[in-house]
């Protein structure tokens, strides 16, 4: 029993992180419907960076890296939507083109980030050491804070995006562009917000998960892969779908890798992901595009 | 009094001129309709004025202004609203949701004073008892009455409205064409629409503009207009004395 709970609750922690990924990823195709391929390589981005902060340079401490680091990822994300997704947009199969020029950025930044750190795996100590448990359950107490931060981060999207005025410009972005144009609403300054969101948030989690997964140049595959998997068996552009989804496949990888082995985690979600879709082709929260 | 100016308005996609060396006025608080055959150019020109298209070449003048390298959302803000053929709405709130958006967003640019009251809107468009209704389920009138309730909560000076009748059945029309109507009349927004149906067009506009092959052809009371051998021969081809 105390071992389940144990698995449950390390599911649970694991799934808040996927989360903030997650809802990264969904934001930017639910206003834009843009499926951003460079979104894992922009997860390691954050994890280099902080660790170079952190570790291999200056070595500042963490929070302060956060906040060095935070506006440098906004700025990465405006840039990106301005200098090479906003140019494609009302082209020819502007999708399409769209998911090929962000998988070549994927490419840019990987490269990139050899040519600059090195191919090598990297990792920052955690800010708090220890474990806290609680009749027979451990947990530590690094798991449990980026578990609140995870929570509390995707809370404050949560909260931005159904309660304030730029939020909710946001919201009707993704359910009519021409309909919010209409309106008044800037549509082009909304892309450019919630990508900047996104790249802040994956980044974010690239830093919180640099102590458990370490950091590598090609290590936001896995991530991206995930999040991408969480969105779709969330329904497309669902926050709410990505939030449910992702804790749903956080428990059930805990539990796989326990029973199972490591090496099934990423075949138990893609199996999950297609006995959802077989029931529900648009997800568990989607809504049909017109 | 002109209210806006189109002065050679030029629109070029790539090798194809979809408009060429447009000039008009459109005068404050008329009711201008614009008709002309498939592709010859109303959309493009409606989106010129509205800006969803940057004229490749000429001038829009609004109220003395140069708008020609505004976009969409800021020309809203001046006051150039626009609807749709096909309703654009927020479908998962409710109508009065869609309402507020348009106040909300649409006022930025000239602060909040419009002179044009919720109360007005929803009186115009006879909203008043679907205000909770969750838009998705409105009939296609209603949701183009949500549209242009939306259009007027943004408090324009002159709303352009592409085939605003599009889909309605004989009903419909005459119950719509009320509603746009009385938008002039209660409020005094200027009003161009494109339209096909021809005769709806000439009983409700003051004046009427053909455009043909992206060119302008005549503007003049929809009397003059539909009776003028050129504008029939454009719609139905020439004539053959036999």
């Amino acid at each position: 029993m105390t071992q389940i709970l144990e698995i449950l609750i390390s599911g649970i922690t694991q799934g808040a992180v996927y989360c903030v990924v997650a809802v990264g990823l969904s934001l930017v195709y639910g206003a834009s419907r843009i499926l951003n391929f460079a979104h894992g390589s922009l997860y390691s981005l954050g994890g280099f960076l902080a660790w170079y902060l952190v570790v291999g340079g200056p070595g500042i401490p963490l929070w302060l890296a956060f906040l060095l680091i935070l506006p440098v990822l906004a700025l990465t994300g405006v840039v990106i939507e301005r200098a090479v997704i906003r140019p494609l947009r009302g082209s020819d199969n502007w999708k399409i083109n769209t998911i090929m020029v962000t998988l070549g950025l994927a490419f840019i930044i990987e490269n990139g980030l050899q040519l600059v750190f090195g191919p090598g795996t990297r990792t920052i100590p955690p800010f708090v050491e220890g474990s806290l448990s609680i009749s027979g359950i451990t947990i530590t107490w690094y798991k449990l804070s980026i578990f609140v931060i995870s929570l509390a981060l995707v809370g404050a999207l949560e909260l931005f995006l159904s309660s304030t005025r730029y939020g909710q410009a946001v919201r009707a972005v993704s359910q009519d562009m021409q309909g919010a144009n209409q309106v008044g609403i800037n549509v082009n300054q909304v892309f450019s917000t919630t990508f900047a969101l996104s790249v802040v948030l994956t980044g974010v989690a690239g830093i919180l998960l640099a102590p458990v997964f370490l950091v590598s140049p090609l290590g936001g595959w896995a991530p991206f892969l995930k999040a991408f998997v969480i969105v779709v068996l969330g329904g497309l552009g669902s926050t709410k779908g990505a939030f449910v989804a992702a804790f749903i496949l956080a428990v059930l990888e805990a539990f796989v890798i326990f029973y199972i082995g490591p090496s099934w985690a990423m075949p138990a979600w893609l199996l999950m992901l297609i006995i959802v879709l077989m029931v529900r082709p648009k997800g568990l929260f989607g809504v049909w595009e017109n | 009094m002109t209210q806006m100016s189109l002065e050679n308005v030029t629109m070029q996609f790539g090798p194809f001129r979809a408009l060429t060396d447009m000039s008009f006025h459109i005068e404050r608080g008329e009711i201008l309709g614009v008709a002309g055959p498939n592709g010859a150019g109303k959309s493009t020109l409606m989106n010129v004025c509205t800006g969803g298209l940057r004229a490749t070449a000429g001038q829009v003048i609004f109220n003395g202004q140069d708008i020609t390298r505004f976009k969409r959302h800021y020309r809203c803000g001046l006051g150039i609203a626009q609807t749709f053929q096909i309703p654009t709405l927020l479908s998962s709130v409710t109508v009065g949701e869609n309402l507020l958006a348009g106040q909300v967003f649409g006022r930025e640019v000239r602060g909040e004073d419009t002179g044009i009251s919720m109360r007005d809107i929803l009186f115009l468009t006879q909203l008043e008892d679907h205000l909770a209704m969750p838009a998705a389920q409105a009939d296609l009138l209603t949701r183009k009455r949500i549209m242009l309730g939306a259009a007027l909560a943004t408090g324009p000076e002159i709303i352009f409205m592409d085939e605003p009748l599009g889909g309605l059945n004989a009903e419909e029309i005459v119950e719509f064409l009320q509603v746009i109507r009385h938008v002039r009349e209660e409020l005094g927004i200027t009003i161009v629409m494109v339209e096909h149906k021809t005769r709806a067009l000439a009983e409700i506009a003051d004046r009427v503009l053909i455009i043909n092959f992206g060119e302008f052809v005549m503007l003049d009371t929809p009397q003059v207009v539909l009776n003028d051998d050129h504008v029939v021969e454009i719609y139905l081809g020439k004539k053959h004395d036999a």
